[in-house]
């Protein structure tokens, strides 16, 4: 019985064991004590209790997630995550810092040895991403479980990768246009990789259903965009930014006087970066949540498991109050409310997400795929990680 | 003990299936038996808690090292029972918390080791086996940030007296380390001349034409060259190398990889250059050593630095020309000698002048006005 073949079978005429699934947030106390102690903790150690920090969070929101009133069990340790870190530094960042540094001693500093090693060095973290990704949500599925029973994605993080890779290199090469198309061909591959037991996810779709709203979205950035660059030509046209010019003096005439004209030409282009990056933020998280809310919709219905399809009513409103709600309780907490902003994602995921048709659990047996003995070294070294 | 059957929940870790079975506890042993199957038995010492365990709550048990089966208690005397039967449950979790303080604390402690491993006492160790190569082209690097594009000062006359003052310092030394020394016009912020020497690595001293043209006497300038001897002698500006490498590789551990190149930084001029004071104390034994053996007076070193702190003191420098911890003073560029050379009030104290007066003159009048014409 090939599961996919049962997947069909079960939407037609679901066999007797079958039952519909039902999925709930149920907070539970505890997160604002492991908020403030981990904190203080990664205070004191230098941020190396953060593999138990994660743990202990991941712990309290897995288990606040009930499938079918049953809850959902983490089952990962610190350990694992700080033995991760250990080895992707001892086998990968270590030699690599060792060469760059032995370049630098032979060759000098600023030599084109060393330069074309700190390029390929960064274009091999590039390469690295996808594997990095696909590597820890391994990691994260085999180490949830439900009912005794753990997920798996047992496929090659090589071949997902380099998919990833080249999604990197066409976005830049279309002007973005080649998102949707890339995202969909990276979910499809993840997806139909995902096993929950020993019955897989699988995703099927087109891109097609995207592309209104990315379009949307595309030409709405590109509006944003012109609009805030001749407003500021207009300010500084009009004047708005004379005020600056005191203090753009002060701290010019505070270096030495003859390099006054690059020290100006870096802070503008330092303050041009900062605005651009902030530009970039704002529009990211505003006018892109439209296509966000879409893209994950229509993924949710492009999915299925065993017997059941997913719906997943994602707004594009929803998405920004999400987000602006996370910034204000990171800035007010000065982080210390961090989980609470995991707690916030996973609660908006399962509130949002349902399952219909059923689901023969009985038929689902355990996972055989190796379970990995550590895990998320890379995402962590690459500072990837988005919960 | 041995309490009697409760209804629970059972998954086996083979399917997701949930079977109604009778736990109870017999002795040290959680029995699980369902009808139809053998029983599965847990003992309670390898028992865990997955959630709940509190009044009100159901409560979820997993065997230690097994995967998959998991077995739910209703709230109430089931659970009660099991608790009461192994209170240890319940504190499995605390355990856990405090082994993961205890290793990342461990760590920490560990890198710190290290980090001063790196700092004090593997660059000394090391210094003496980095290759020519490596030293020389740091070298390079280290003058070209020092001198920049500084005139030269090279005038025959005042290139023969500083020879004469190089000879005579190393003349009572047994094999003496080998060393070139050069005069450049170096200028600061303001175009004003810059008082110090260097010990590059390789032994390459440098001196700024302002020291020379500060120094009141011979005596003065030989003292510095003794002292930048001893910093050349004790491989101080090798393991300068090795110690900025090292806090490199710390740093890279830290940020994976980023921020790993600040050698030709300032920042990074100053770190390879400043001597600890245990280095400058070092330095100075040495320098002590070799006047003595040239019967050179080591009045002329201590004057030297007791004129530059007055002076730093009275144009509203720092009072106290040894201050350094403080963060300006290790990122302000070369200002003066102490922006390299820290600690020095008690390095005079212990610069003890000879008594006699009796050596001989290391440079004629002649000579030392060539040498102080040396940049003309």
């Amino acid at each position: 019985m090939s599961p996919p073949m049962f997947g069909q079978q079960s939407a037609e005429n679901p066999p007797a064991g079958s039952e519909p699934v039902r999925i709930d947030y149920v907070a539970h106390p505890g997160l604002g004590g492991i908020a403030i102690s981990n904190f203080f903790l990664n205070l004191i150690t230098l941020s190396f209790y953060r593999f138990w920090a994660k743990t202990r969070v991941r712990r309290h929101i897995w288990s606040s997630v009930q499938v079918n009133g049953e809850p959902v069990e983490y089952t990962g340790t610190g350990k694992e995550l700080f033995l991760g870190f250990v080895v992707i530094m001892a086998l990968v960042f270590l030699p690599l810092t060792l060469i760059g540094v032995g370049l630098a001693a032979y060759f000098g500093p600023e030599s084109a040895a060393v330069v074309a090693f700190q390029m390929m060095f960064a274009l091999a973290l590039i390469t690295l991403y996808g594997f990095a990704i696909y590597r820890a949500r391994r990691y994260r599925l085999s180490r949830t479980v439900w009912r005794g029973i753990r997920g798996a994605l047992p496929g090659s993080a090589m071949s997902y990768s380099g998919k990833y890779f080249g999604s990197l290199l066409l976005a830049p090469m279309t002007l973005g246009w080649s998102t949707p198309a890339m995202n969909l061909i990276l979910a499809e591959h993840i997806t139909n990789d995902m096993r929950f037991g020993n019955v897989p996810f699988s995703f099927s779709g087109r891109s097609g259903p995207l592309y209104a709203r990315y379009a949307l979205c595309w030409f709405g950035s590109l509006l944003a965009f012109l609009t805030v660059i001749m407003l500021a030509v207009w300010l500084f046209a009009s004047g708005a930014f004379d005020w600056l010019k005191p203090v753009f003096d002060a701290m010019v005439s505070d270096n030495q006087a003859s390099s006054s004209a690059d020290t100006a030409v870096g802070l503008a282009i330092f303050g041009g970066i900062v605005f651009a990056y902030l530009f970039y933020v704002a529009v990211k998280s505003t006018i892109w949540s439209f296509y966000t809310a879409r893209e994950l919709n229509v993924f949710a219905q492009y999915t299925r498991f065993s017997g059941a399809g997913f719906e997943f009513n994602a707004t594009a409103w929803s998405l920004i109050t999400l987000w602006l709600g996370n910034m204000a309780l990171i800035i007010l907490t000065l982080g210390i409310a961090q989980p609470f902003v995991e707690q916030r994602v996973m609660r908006y995921f399962v509130e949002r997400l349902s399952v219909n048709g059923t689901v023969d659990f009985a038929a689902i047996e355990q996972s055989r795929a190796r379970v990995d003995k550590r895990g998320e070294g890379l995402i962590d070294a690459l500072d990837l990680d988005a919960f | 003990m041995v309490t009697k059957p409760h209804n629970a929940e059972f998954f086996d870790g083979k399917s997701a299936m949930a079977r109604l079975v009778h736990a109870r506890v017999m002795g040290d042993t959680l029995v699980i038996s369902q009808t139809g199957a053998t029983d599965v038995q847990w003992p309670l010492n390898n028992v865990e808690l997955v959630s709940g365990g509190k009044p009100g709550q159901a409560l979820r048990l997993k065997l230690h090292g097994d995967h998959g089966s998991r077995l739910t208690l209703p709230e109430g005397s089931a659970a009660d029972a099991v608790i009461a039967a192994a209170p240890a449950i319940l504190t499995g979790h605390k355990r856990r918390f405090w082994k993961g303080v205890g290793i990342s604390v461990a760590v920490v402690l560990a890198l710190g080791v290290a980090g001063y491993a790196t700092l004090a006492v593997a660059p000394q160790a090391l210094a003496r086996f980095i290759p020519d190569e490596v030293v020389n082209s740091f070298a390079d690097g280290l003058e070209k940030s020092v001198i920049k594009s500084s005139k030269r000062c090279d005038a025959p006359a005042g290139r023969d007296a500083l020879n004469k003052i190089a000879r005579r310092i190393v003349s009572g030394t047994e094999d003496p380390p080998t060393f070139s020394l050069r005069v450049f016009d170096i200028r600061q912020a303001g175009n004003k001349k810059l008082i110090n020497a260097f010990a590059l690595p390789g032994g390459r001293m440098v001196f700024s034409a302002g020291l020379i043209e500060n120094a009141d006497s011979a005596d003065e300038v030989a003292g510095v060259l003794a002292h930048e001897l001893g910093h050349v002698a004790l491989r101080h500006p090798e393991a300068a190398i090795v110690r900025v490498y090292g806090v490199q590789m710390l740093l890279s551990l830290f940020t994976a990889g980023q921020g790993a190149d600040s050698l030709g930084s300032i920042a990074g001029v100053i770190a390879v250059l400043r001597y600890s004071r245990e280095a400058e104390a070092q330095a100075d034994a040495y320098a002590v050593e070799v006047m003595e053996n040239a019967n050179v007076d080591p009045k002329g070193l201590r004057n030297f630095f007791a004129r530059l702190i007055k002076k730093n003191t009275s144009t509203g420098g720092e009072a106290k020309a040894d201050d350094s911890t403080s963060f300006r003073k290790r990122i302000e560029p070369l200002t003066d000698l102490f922006s390299t050379h820290p600690g020095t009030d008690d390095r005079i104290a212990r610069l003890v002048p000879r008594p006699g007066g009796t050596e001989p003159a290391i440079l004629s009048d002649a000579e030392w006005r060539a040498l102080k014409a040396i940049c003309k």
